[in-house]
């Protein structure tokens, strides 16, 4: 499964206001509802392996992307995220966002 | 006033403060980086470094200095690398980051000057910035401190570890003012073990409606430390005016401390509660009052500076200098009414007025320690460069003196110690050769002596080759070719203008400028140089400055109808004198016999050829210059005088032994001597038969003259 939206290597308040739209017109559609809502949600592939710079402001902008995707019916899910971003999530209490394993499912 | 005016106004009234905090910390940053290069485990010195760029970075993002905000956060992630272990300062990453100091000098140096950044400055920085990423790297398979985050809780690192609760919701212009959250958890980090950290992602609004540059972020973790309360709400100390916090410490798990009276009590149940997010409407209902409100600023007790504009204090010690000439003069007009209680009054007066201006002279002491302190870097990279190995030695660096004698003094030193590297000391190989240790001594010192400050620029070098400077001195017609001056004279021709003996021009001196430059400036202080050189053993240059260039005390002395001031600091007693006109030269120049030494005395009326009557009896007013005293032969002796100093006029500037003038309390101009280029003119003791006079004894001290005013 190839990654529809690639995060940059400054995830940083430097470079947020000009990633914003483009994360807007790269989310996916919303998914049908199905019957039992926890069950038809879809994955939304990002891919973070090129973070190399991150802040507080781009890790709640990856909150952000997740409350959308989970708006849409979809799961965030980061494909290879950088060490920096994971540690990033680590330490602001987030590690659910950057973990490589499917475990989006539990923390929405 | 429109909001965008007021902050344009506010940046305009701050800025200068944040670039004289800057400058501090970025001076701090490099002695604490030169520092650690001997220490480099050291993790005081680490938490200051990262202290130390993050307040820039803080208070660079307050005013919106992109740039320095930028940077300063490579730097920042490599010092936050270092003090988490997982890096370690080699001498390659000291030089690296003395570097990007330099740039973080430069940005705020171009703030200060209103200048745009250059393509050169901006391809420099980008460089840095490269190696800075290339030394930080990806820390991939590394165990960061952030991994503590995921862990169990950790052991007290001490048995007097304690476990506070930490609730936080951070305002919405953080990230435009620069702030981090992330840094700030990180830094707290640095004080022990952080579990148990929620963040509160509900309050995150979705990408939809999200302004990526307003701060959503709220957090509630645990933290186990041995640091005081106080410190953990230091950590906050740049965001407190834009957050809610709530520290509580926790006794015993899941009991938390009575005191949390200083937390707001919403906010003290999610911390004790980690596990508890709160949904968005929640948090807003229950936001609490700030938490600075309920509790005393952190480091309260400590920190009792504030910091004030020099254009401000300078404004009060001119008119201190005012107050004191017009205290001065209603003395003076008090004992012409020869009434005892309006001269009472005045006395009064006139010690209360000396005790304001000595506190408010005072205010402007600052030690010369941290002008000495720049040097380190200096000898660092000189030494390098040269391919020298030298140890610098600081000694006296807590004397205090004048601020702005310590600002104009700095480049003159700054030529001495450069000369001493490159052309006193030698390289490894020609001292060893020369049967000295391969590692050279450089000594920088300080110290308060007869009122002044002395400050010694001594190595241990191969000394002055007199020979050269002799020839060199022939060459450029500074002496006649016949002449052969005394060893000290020849030493003192380095300080003539265009002299230089350096064979190989470099790129730190020996350009033929600077010596007597630095002659110059150290004049324009009302100072003096002297060098004293012993071929292979070294060179000592001691420069001799007033701690003051506002007010000192004199006294006060007449020579017909003339005033002179001689600073009080320098003058040891009083002795009376009977002159005779044998062995005193045209200059005025002869010597007295004092309890067996042989004193010798200028006359002032002979030197400045003062055209009054010598009167039958005279005094000669000793003084001591360094380690040696003279005398000064006046008519009369006037006492003790609160004195401001007003620099001499273009004309009078050539003046010899004049430091400056002074406005007395009836409006007439005393000149102030400068003791030390006095003292030189009374050196030459005449040629020809020496006759001493004999003084009257016994002595009479100023202080007693000034009680017998």
């Amino acid at each position: 499964m190839s990654a529809t939206f690639v995060l940059p290597a400054d995830l940083t308040i430097v470079s947020l206001g000009a990633l914003r739209a483009p994360a807007l017109e790269a989310l996916p559609a919303a998914a049908n509802a199905g019957g039992d809502l926890g069950s038809t949600r879809q994955e939304w592939l990002v891919d973070a392996s090129a973070v190399g710079e991150v802040d507080a402001a781009g890790v709640q902008f990856l909150i952000s992307i997740y409350h959308a995707a989970a708006a849409r019916r979809h799961v965030l899910r980061l494909h290879r995220p950088s060490t920096r971003l994971v540690d990033a999530c680590q330490a602001l209490g987030v590690a659910f966002l950057a973990t490589a394993s499917d475990n989006t499912e539990a923390a929405a | 006033m429109s909001t965008a005016d007021q902050d344009t106004s506010y940046i305009a009234e701050s800025l200068p403060a944040f670039i004289s905090e800057a400058e501090e910390h970025i001076e701090l940053l490099e002695q604490l980086l030169l520092q650690l290069e001997g220490d480099p485990g050291n993790r005081e010195l680490l938490d200051a470094l990262f202290r130390s760029a993050h307040t820039i970075k803080g208070s660079a993002g307050i005013f919106g200095l992109d740039p320095i905000v930028a940077f300063t956060h490579h730097v920042e992630t490599l010092l936050d690398l270092m003090r988490a272990g997982t890096r370690e300062l080699t001498p390659e990453l000291s030089t690296l980051l003395l570097r990007c100091n330099d740039q973080i000098r430069a940005l705020v140096r171009a703030v200060q000057g209103n200048a745009g950044d250059g393509e050169e400055s901006t391809r420099a920085r980008n460089a840095l910035v490269e190696q800075l990423r290339a030394a930080y790297g990806d820390p991939a398979g590394s165990t960061t401190p952030a991994a503590a985050n995921t862990e169990a809780p950790a052991a007290p690192a001490a048995t007097d570890a304690r476990r506070f609760q930490v609730a936080v919701e951070f305002g919405k212009d953080i990230f435009r003012n620069g702030m981090d959250p992330l840094a700030i958890l990180t830094y707290i980090r640095g004080f022990g073990t952080i579990t148990d950290v929620e963040c509160k992602v509900d309050a995150v609004p979705p990408l939809d409606v999200v302004d990526p540059e307003s701060c959503h972020l709220a957090f509630s973790f645990t933290v186990e430390t041995t640091a005081a309360r106080a410190e953990l709400e230091g950590a906050f100390s740049f965001v407190i005016e834009d957050c809610v916090l709530a520290i509580s410490e926790v006794l015993q798990p899941d009991v938390v401390h009575a005191d949390v009276g200083h937390t707001p009590a919403p906010v003290a149940a999610a911390a004790a509660a980690p596990g508890a997010v709160a949904s968005p409407g929640a948090a807003e209902s229950r936001k609490p009052a700030p938490q600075r409100s309920a509790s005393p600023k952190p480091g309260a007790t400590e920190d009792r500076f504030i910091r004030v504009q020099a254009d401000r204090l300078d404004h009060v010690i001119n008119l201190l200098g005012e107050l004191v000439v017009a205290s001065a003069g209603a003395s003076l007009l008090a004992h012409q009414t020869r009434q005892g209680s309006l001269i009472e009054a005045n006395q009064l007066i006139g010690s209360l007025v000396e005790e304001i201006r000595n506190s408010t002279l005072q205010l402007r002491m600052v030690p010369i320690g941290d002008t000495l302190s720049r040097f380190r870097r200096v000898v660092r990279d000189t030494a390098a460069e040269l391919g020298k190995d030298i140890a610098l030695e600081i000694v006296g660096g807590e004397a205090e003196l004048d601020k702005s004698v310590v600002e104009r003094i700095a480049d003159p030193l700054m030529h001495l110690v450069r000369n001493a590297l490159d052309h006193g000391l030698e390289t490894p190989e020609q001292r060893l050769a020369a049967g000295k240790s391969a590692q050279g001594r450089l000594t920088l010192a300080a110290r308060h002596e007869s009122g002044s400050i002395l400050i010694l620029i001594e190595d241990d070098g191969r000394g002055i080759d007199r020979e050269r400077v002799l020839a060199r001195a022939w060459e450029r017609g500074l002496v006649d070719r016949s002449v052969t001056p005394p060893d000290p004279e020849i030493l003192k021709l380095i300080f003539e203008p265009g002299f230089s003996t350096a064979e190989k021009i470099t790129n730190l001196s020996g350009r033929g400028v600077g010596m007597d430059v630095v002659r110059r400036n150290i004049e324009e202080l009302r100072g003096t140089v002297t060098v004293h050189s012993v071929p292979q053993k070294g060179t000592r240059m001691e420069i001799r400055l007033p701690l003051t260039l506002a007010i000192i005390d004199g006294f006060l002395v007449s020579v017909g109808t003339s005033k002179f001031i001689i600073p009080l600091e320098a003058v040891v007693e009083v002795i009376e004198s009977h002159p005779t006109a044998a062995g005193v030269d045209s200059a005025g120049r002869h010597i007295v016999e004092l309890r067996g030494q042989v004193l010798p005395v200028v006359s002032l009326r002979a030197l400045y050829g003062l055209e009054s009557p010598a009167p039958e009896r005279s005094s000669v007013v000793v003084v001591q210059a360094g380690n040696r005293r003279y005398g000064i032969m006046v008519d009369g002796l006037l006492g003790q005088h609160q004195t401001v100093i007003k620099p001499l006029g273009q004309m009078l500037r050539s003046l010899r032994g004049m430091a400056g003038s002074s406005i007395l309390g009836n409006g007439e101009v005393a000149l102030i001597f400068e003791v030390g280029s006095l003292c030189q003119l009374a050196e030459q003791v005449p040629s020809g038969p020496r006759t001493a006079a004999r003084p009257g004894l016994p002595s009479t001290t100023p202080t007693q003259l000034a009680t017998q005013e």
